[in-house]
């Protein structure tokens, strides 16, 4: 994998490739649906990515990847996307970054600071309100244990569910 | 006009995988819960009592413990047991949340869920067996299991 020109297809060999997956597939890998993209990065930068890829998985927690390798410059769409942006207006530009005092931007931290502050006493000051209403206290308690939650958010997903206790916990531990 | 264009939708096996995930992630979640309390004390549902009564009325044949304990696929899935679960479905559509959700139930109470102990039924399903197992303790010996 030493000399692939940019924006070149490397396509690994059919006959290669189906008696990698002959042997693989004895190996009992499980397949990891939904992955759609994998990408390499080397030191210089580089960067090979599959696109749709097959990714297999161990036990050991080893990854089989198949798919079609592209090389993917990174960093040039990344500048051509600043251009574009910067063109279009969305984003600042270098020198209206550069009007910024070191002042401002403390003053921005720290307002943005007092806001999450702010955002963590209303949720604290939520705390006691949550009704249990009918709920078994022992069901809160075991949401809370098997999740790590808080007591309210607890009481809020078995209500939301009517009570019942799995439903409960898997919307909590998505 | 909808921007739906079912020539040109994807990600239909995406959906279809989707229920089998949610079966996959209920059956790992309720095992986790067993292994750290007595299903003897779980408490499933807000109707757990009338599942359960209901279960024992119309399906008397499962008072016996044995077959709550262990029980085929096939007794399920006959023409005359489809009829009378779908009867009893009636009774809880209304109150019991994914009633009719595919779910993986355990064949046998004494087993983890395995290839060959496993079955798929209906959420309701589940519910009737799993809440009589934990009535009888059956599922207890799973607490601190790994």
């Amino acid at each position: 994998m030493s000399a692939i020109p940019e924006n070149a297809n490397v396509t690994v060999l059919n006959k290669n490739e189906k008696k990698a997956r002959e042997l693989i597939g004895k190996l009992g890998l499980k397949q990891i649906p939904g992955i759609i993209r994998v990408t390499f990065r080397k030191k210089d930068n580089q960067i090979y990515a599959i696109e749709k890829p097959e990714v297999f998985r161990s036990a050991g927690g080893n990854y089989v990847v198949f798919g079609e390798a592209k090389v993917d410059n990174f960093t040039q769409k990344l500048a051509a996307a600043q251009q574009q942006a910067q063109a279009s207006g969305i984003m600042p530009s270098n020198e209206d970054v550069a009007t910024k005092s070191p002042e401002d931007i403390q003053a921005d931290m720290q307002a943005a600071a007092e806001g999450s502050v702010n955002a963590a006493a209303e949720e604290d000051d939520e705390e006691g309100e949550v009704d249990a209403g009918d709920l078994n206290k022992d069901d809160i308690e075991l949401v809370v244990q098997q999740t790590n939650v808080s007591k309210n958010q607890a009481i809020k997903a078995l209500k939301a569910h009517n009570g019942d206790l799995v439903n409960a916990i898997m919307s909590l531990s998505k | 006009m909808s921007t739906f264009n079912a020539e040109t939708a994807d990600n239909l096996e995406d959906i279809e995988k989707q229920f089998a995930v949610v079966a996959v992630e209920q059956a790992e979640t309720y095992w986790k819960l067993l292994t750290s309390v007595p299903g003897s004390k779980l408490r499933l549902t807000k109707f757990d009592d009338e599942i359960y009564e209901n279960f024992m009325e119309r399906f008397p044949e499962y008072k016996d413990v044995e077959r709550v304990k262990k029980f085929t696929e096939e007794e399920l899935k006959t023409k005359e047991a489809k009829e009378r679960w779908r009867k009893f479905f009636t009774i809880f559509e209304k109150k019991i949340e994914d009633y009719n959700f595919g779910t993986l139930l355990r064949t046998d109470a004494s087993a983890e869920y395995g290839q060959f102990t496993t079955c798929f039924v209906v959420r309701l399903q589940f519910y009737a067996f799993e809440i009589a197992r934990n009535k009888h303790g059956l599922n207890d010996w799973i607490v601190g299991q790994k």
